[in-house]
């Protein structure tokens, strides 16, 4: 009786821990990116490299890139398996480059199936994509202040979608919903290489005071069913976080004759609300703001000159906000989703399933505008010094 | 099996543990891909159907208070009736075990243990249940007290981090799918929610201490796991949205995955999965338990005879029945499958639906006589 | 009785024992008394003063001499017992107990000349307290029933007497409150020590066996303890105390799971402070079982859920290790038991040099060396640490076998495998019941009434009902 039980026992250990692995075993990816060439996707993977505590002198690249190549997303990650010893961990990734060249519909769907299927995934990383640059030489480049590279421009662009407005972080879950959903269409953010691919992959290049080359966030960029790049300078990119309600801190110069003033916000929100019978719809927003420089003559001691003030803010974020719908109505793509708002509020006005928003149905749309603005902290200094 | 008395409270929290167990991989996503958005009002629907059946459920409940369900079906149907009727309810039972432990094995296969065979994970997931069955239903009934204490502070605290995550704007447009879908999703949820509590039938309403007030006490339980089920919809809804929620096969642990507490806590899901755990290897090991109550029944031999025979004639065909059914995953989780389970299920209610009617007129031919 | 053969027997015993004396004096002119005592147990200051003596000091006259001693020992020293001896195996119990026996006649008659072989009353010394009172049992039965009456000076308090062991014959006593305890408990308690059949107990700790019911389990079941107002207070409320000869220690009948993290500490500290330290002591609890195993959960199969900077961190820490991480846990945890385990046996002169072994072996070498990592060394001491709040060893006798079963499930199968494990003993606690009564009482099933002493603790003065679970007279109150 004894010997059997041990033989069970000894049974389930031996049979081996098929899920288990050290530590070591795990090549920690920090950064993806994924191009289509031809036939084959081209996956490089950035890779973080685990220095041994205590070998001092060593000077070590903190990141390593592999690349792999397949008919399918799956085979090109796995194939980078035939030059590194380490399995595939994206529990960590940092973000997700997606090149133009996997927008079309059967390719992106793959990808997104890889990346929507993965057990060890959360759904909380980044996708952004270039237009300037290769893909695998902002894989390689290291940048200033963190080790971790690709955590660092995650960060910023999580940060400058707050401090500064003009940015958006798309993560993964807001991405597979934007594609999924009708009536909307995924905006990236967008970065470039500034200065050499070759000098940003060396680590002497972080000991300067003043990095000759590194990666930066550039603008917003969306896509057309065609392919083309559309981009979003910054008074669009200001309109685009307005209406998304993603902004917290966003920084407004408008003018007053030749001067100019800021206004920083301090909360804003935009409603839309429909008026289909008359193809329209009125957007109406309340901003709450405080004026952190002021460069004009007229002294805001007088309630006519805060007004005035105001109305300036009011008509600066009106015009970033059209600028925004414009290029959407000329470009024929709605990035910023009123058809998302129609299907959802207003079903039957446009049939998603047969016919085409972008084409047919954006450009009927007239937009009504309306901005209420509270400008209620003014400073300690009432003008120019 | 020893005579045990519970309390108001223990077995209310069987009941709820046995409701919450049937949600993972099946019930979830058939309501969301059935009725869209508008599953809320099918929710709605499926309420007050639930209270038809609960109504049944407390009809058979208090007839004949000092017998289990077993012992009632004696009363009532001649003996070889009784024996067969018996046996079926057992089978059915074990049916909604099985359908248990295979949706937990298949949900711990593809998202936990990747690469371990299914035969392993399901010998290690036995393991707590065959230790289960050597016991009586006290045990359980203070099992279950720890079960749904750790299930609900989980379940609160990941609804209360979620609560950055949630887009209201996703749960419209409701009322888009049409009465057809809505009834459909309905139906199914009530039955399939709330057949398996008749299991609870093996214990006598007279174990239970001041048993009064039991009928208040499992009322407030099915509001309780309804408003539970109802705030996860809406946790997965609002945070998912419902193109990205049918996609997956279980929606409420990818919701888990958006999870980022005070932005260092990330990728917590996998704790979380203790919830699923808890309450389906508790449930299985009580459903299990009720076909032992038969075995006591029929066989009259002393504990420990029991105890080997049902670990032969229980867990032996469950074991084997999991592990060859598991290669045919995708059956179980096409949505087609429901109605199979659906129509098993109803075999309980008929069953009670006839004890009840044929006790209620040998009652009244007795009185007469 | 044959007092001859007796007496025959007597001095052939006394070849084997010399520590045993027969004195034969002369009572009257024709007759001899003999009075037989056992040196080594009797305390001869009173064999002197009170039964020698009064054979001594008066010219005694035939037969009125044995009913005269009785007379006078009765009415003048009511401190000796006195017990006429009417079989021969009471006799040789009683000479061993260290009486005086006085053979007249065809008469025996007993007197109680018990000499003091015990430390006196010290401070307890497995069980250390700051606040309360600090005497402790002792190895004497009179005087452990002495410190339990001038605590409880009522007359509910009711004592009853059995006999244990063929040849060790250890009087034990069972205490209980009348009015309180229930009698199924005490008609329990009292057949299961009735039916021990063996040579001889040395201990209270023994009776473990023998009282526990039918639970495979390795949490105890019954309580020890050494201090008289704990002993007291669980006499209040409803319980069964088992006391014995020769044993400092008192059993405590019956045992729930919450016992385990009182202290009597709680009743003398404000209600804020004892119930922040049960949590902490049932937190502890937990965390010696479970932290090894979810650490090796963690980093072999579910590292996703740490964050980066830890990851690298910890992936750095175990470059330089050769062993799997269940092997270095089992290592250090097996290392840590030698140390404990020495650290009991070791004198305390001696117990220094120990320390720093141990905090050099374990902390600063094995480290260097590349033998385990730090953070290793971290997890195994926090496990550790938290087993030592325990100050029953039979928890920490079950803590260990948890510990070590809920690592290897975790590094089979990883966050499943842990799971399995908490269920697992979680179904072993639910299963166990002492004496008819669940183990987990009153946490499970959820006794509303009896919180307020259970994981929480509230004011004394609100604590005016008695658990219910234990007794029916729960008024406390006039």
């Amino acid at each position: 009786m004894k010997k059997i039980i041990l033989l069970v026992f000894m049974c389930f250990v031996c049979t081996g821990c098929f899920d288990y692995q050290e530590l070591g075993e795990l090549g920690i990816i920090s950064a993806m990116s994924i191009v289509k060439n031809e036939d084959n996707f081209r996956v490089d993977i950035q890779l973080i490299n685990i220095i041994e505590s205590g070998d001092h002198g060593v000077v070590e690249s903190p990141v390593t890139v592999v690349s792999g190549e397949g008919p399918t997303v799956f085979d090109a990650v796995r194939s980078m398996n035939l030059r590194i010893s380490k399995s595939f961990f994206p529990a960590n990734m940092a973000y997700l480059i997606v090149d133009k060249s996997v927008l079309e519909e059967n390719d992106l769907r793959e990808v997104m199936d890889f990346f929507a299927r993965h057990t060890k995934l959360s759904l909380n990383f980044l996708v952004i994509t270039t237009t300037d640059s290769d893909p695998s030489d902002v894989m390689a480049s290291l940048s200033e202040f963190n080790i971790n590279a690709a955590t660092n421009m995650a960060e910023v662009i999580r940060l400058s979608e707050k401090r500064y407005g003009a940015s958006y972080s798309l993560t993964f879950l807001e991405y597979l919903k934007d594609y999924f959903e009708p009536g909307i269409t995924p905006v990236y953010p967008n970065i470039y290489m500034h200065g050499d691919a070759e000098i940003s992959e060396d680590i002497d290049d972080l000991k300067k005071t003043e990095t000759e080359s590194y990666i930066e966030l550039k603008d917003l960029v969306t896509f057309d069913k065609q392919g083309n790049a559309i981009h979003l300078g910054v008074d669009e990119s200001m309109g685009y976080n307005f209406l998304k309600n993603h902004v917290t801190n966003a920084t407004v110069t408008s003018t007053c004759g030749d001067e100019y003033f800021t206004v920083e916000t301090l909360s804003s929100k935009f409603k839309f609300e429909d008026d289909l019978k008359n193809n329209k719809i009125k957007i109406i927003a309340d901003i709450d703001g405080e004026i952190s420089f002021y460069g004009c003559k007229e002294d805001l001691n007088e309630s006519k000159v805060l007004k005035d003030v105001t109305t300036s803010f009011e008509n600066k974020v009106k015009e970033n906000v059209l600028s925004t719908l414009n290029l959407a109505k000329q470009s024929q793509v709605d990035f910023v989703g009123v058809g998302n708002f129609i299907y959802k509020n207003n079903t039957k006005y446009f049939d998603f399933d047969k016919n085409d928003w972008d084409k047919e149905g954006l450009s009927k749309i007239d937009f009504d505008i309306e901005i209420n603005a509270n400008l209620y902290k003014q400073g300690n200094l009432k003008g120019d010094i | 099996m020893r005579k045990y008395s519970l309390s108001n409270i223990s077995f209310s929290f069987i009941l709820i543990a046995i409701l919450h167990s049937s949600l993972l991989g099946i019930l979830l996503p058939f309501m969301l891909h059935e009725a869209k958005t508008s599953v809320f009002m099918s929710l709605v629907y499926s309420f007050f159907i639930g209270l038809i059946v609960l109504f049944i459920y407390f009809k058979i409940f208090e007839f004949e208070p000092d017998k289990n369900i077993f012992e009632k079906m004696e009363v009532v149907f001649p003996k070889w009736l009784a024996k067969t009727l018996q046996f079926i309810f057992a089978l059915v039972v074990f049916l909604i075990a099985l359908v248990t432990f295979f949706r937990l094995t298949t949900f711990i296969s593809s998202q936990f243990l990747v690469n371990t065979p299914n035969v392993i994970i399901a010998g290690i997931l036995i393991i707590p249940i065959m230790y289960s069955l050597m016991y009586d239903f006290d045990v359980m009934a203070r099992m279950a007290t720890v079960c749904v204490f750790i299930g609900t502070l989980m379940v609160i605290s990941n609804c209360f981090f979620l609560i950055g995550n949630m887009d209201f704007d996703n749960l419209k447009p409701i009322l888009n799918n049409d009465f057809v879908h809505m009834a459909r999703s309905s139906i199914s949820f009530s039955l399939v929610y709330l057949i398996p509590i008749f299991s609870t039938l093996a214990i006598p309403k007279n174990n239970i201490i001041d048993n009064s007030k039991t009928k208040k006490y499992i009322f407030v339980s099915y509001v309780i796991s309804f408003l539970a089920v109802c705030f996860i919809i809406f946790a997965i809804l609002s945070v998912l949205g419902i193109h990205v929620s049918t996609l997956y096969t279980y929606p409420s642990y990818m919701t888990l995955k958006v999870l980022n507490v005070l932005n260092f806590i990330k990728n917590v899901e996998h704790l979380n999965a203790i919830i699923w755990l808890l309450y389906m290897t508790f449930s299985t090991g009580f459903y299990l338990l009720v076909v032992k109550l038969l075995f006591h029944q029929t066989f009259s031999l002393n504990l420990k005879k029991i105890n080997i025979l049902s670990l032969c004639f229980i867990l032996a065909p469950f074991i084997v029945t999991a592990i060859f059914a598991l290669p045919y995953e995708n059956y179980m989780n096409k949505y087609s499958a429901i109605y199979v389970l659906l129509g098993v299920e109803s075999i309980i209610l008929v069953i009670s639906i006839l004890v009840i009617l044929i006790g209620k007129v040998k009652k009244k031919v007795s009185y007469s006589n | 009785m044959n007092t001859k053969d007796i007496l025959k027997d007597l001095k052939e015993l006394q070849k084997k024992q010399p520590d045993l004396i027969i004195r034969k004096i002369k009572v009257g002119l024709f007759k001899h008394a003999y009075i037989v005592v056992n040196q080594s147990v009797s305390s001869g200051d009173r064999v002197n003063d009170f039964i020698l003596k009064y054979f001594s000091s008066k010219n005694i006259f035939g037969s009125n001499v044995i009913k005269n001693l009785r007379k006078r020992i009765e009415e003048n020293i009511p401190s000796i017992n006195y017990i006429p001896v009417d079989n021969v195996e009471k006799l040789y119990e009683l000479i061993f107990s260290g009486f005086t026996i006085v053979i007249y006649d065809n008469s025996i008659s007993a007197y109680e000349t018990r000499g003091e072989l015990d430390r006196g009353v010290n401070i307890p010394q497995s069980e250390p307290v700051i606040r309360g009172p600090k005497d402790s049992f002792t190895e004497n039965y009179n005087a452990n029933l002495g410190l339990v009456r001038k605590r409880i000076k009522s007359k509910n308090l009711v004592l009853k007497e059995i006999t244990v062991g063929r040849e060790t014959k250890s009087k034990v006593g069972i205490l209980y409150m009348d009015n309180i305890c229930e009698e199924e408990l005490v008609e329990s308690v009292k057949s299961s020590l009735e039916k021990i059949n063996i040579d001889g107990i040395m201990d209270v700790n023994n009776f473990k066996s023998f009282i526990e019911q039918k639970n495979v389990t390795f949490f105890p079941t019954v309580l020890f303890t050494e201090k008289p107002d704990d002993a007291c207070r669980f006499l209040l409320e409803g319980r069964v105390i088992v006391t014995m000869d020769n044993s400092p220690s008192v059993l405590i009948a019956p045992t729930f799971f919450m016992d385990f993290f009182q202290n009597s500490e709680d009743y003398y500290h404000k209600p804020f402070f004892a119930t922040f330290m049960r949590i902490v002591r049932f937190f502890s609890f937990f965390l010696a079982i479970l932290t090894p195993a979810f650490f090796v959960a963690i980093i072999t199969y579910d590292q996703e859920i740490l964050p980066v900077s830890l990851l690298i961190n910890f992936a750095e820490q175990r470059n330089s290790v050769p062993f799997p991480v269940i092997i270095e846990a089992f290592l250090l945890m097996f290392t840590f038991e030698l140390l404990y385990e020495g650290d009991a046996r070791t004198p305390s002169n001696r117990g220094t040099s120990l320390s720093i072994l141990g905090a050099l072996v374990l902390g600063d070498a094995a480290v260097n060396a590349g033998l385990v990592s730090p953070v290793m060394v971290i997890v195994v001491s926090v496990s550790a640490i938290s087993s030592l709040v325990f100050i029953y060893y039979d928890m920490q006798g079950s803590i260990r076998f948890w510990r070590y079963l809920m690592m290897i499930l975790a590094a089979l199968f990883g966050i499943v495998g842990f799971v399995m494990g908490l269920m697992l003993l979680l179904i072993n606690l639910c299963s166990v019941k002492t004496f008819g009564k669940p183990y987990t009482l009153p946490m499970m099933p959820f006794i509303k009434g009896a919180q307020s002493n259970a994981l929480f603790k509230t004011e004394i003065s609100k604590m005016k009902k008695r658990p219910e679970y234990l007794t029916k007279n729960i008024i406390r109150e006039e």
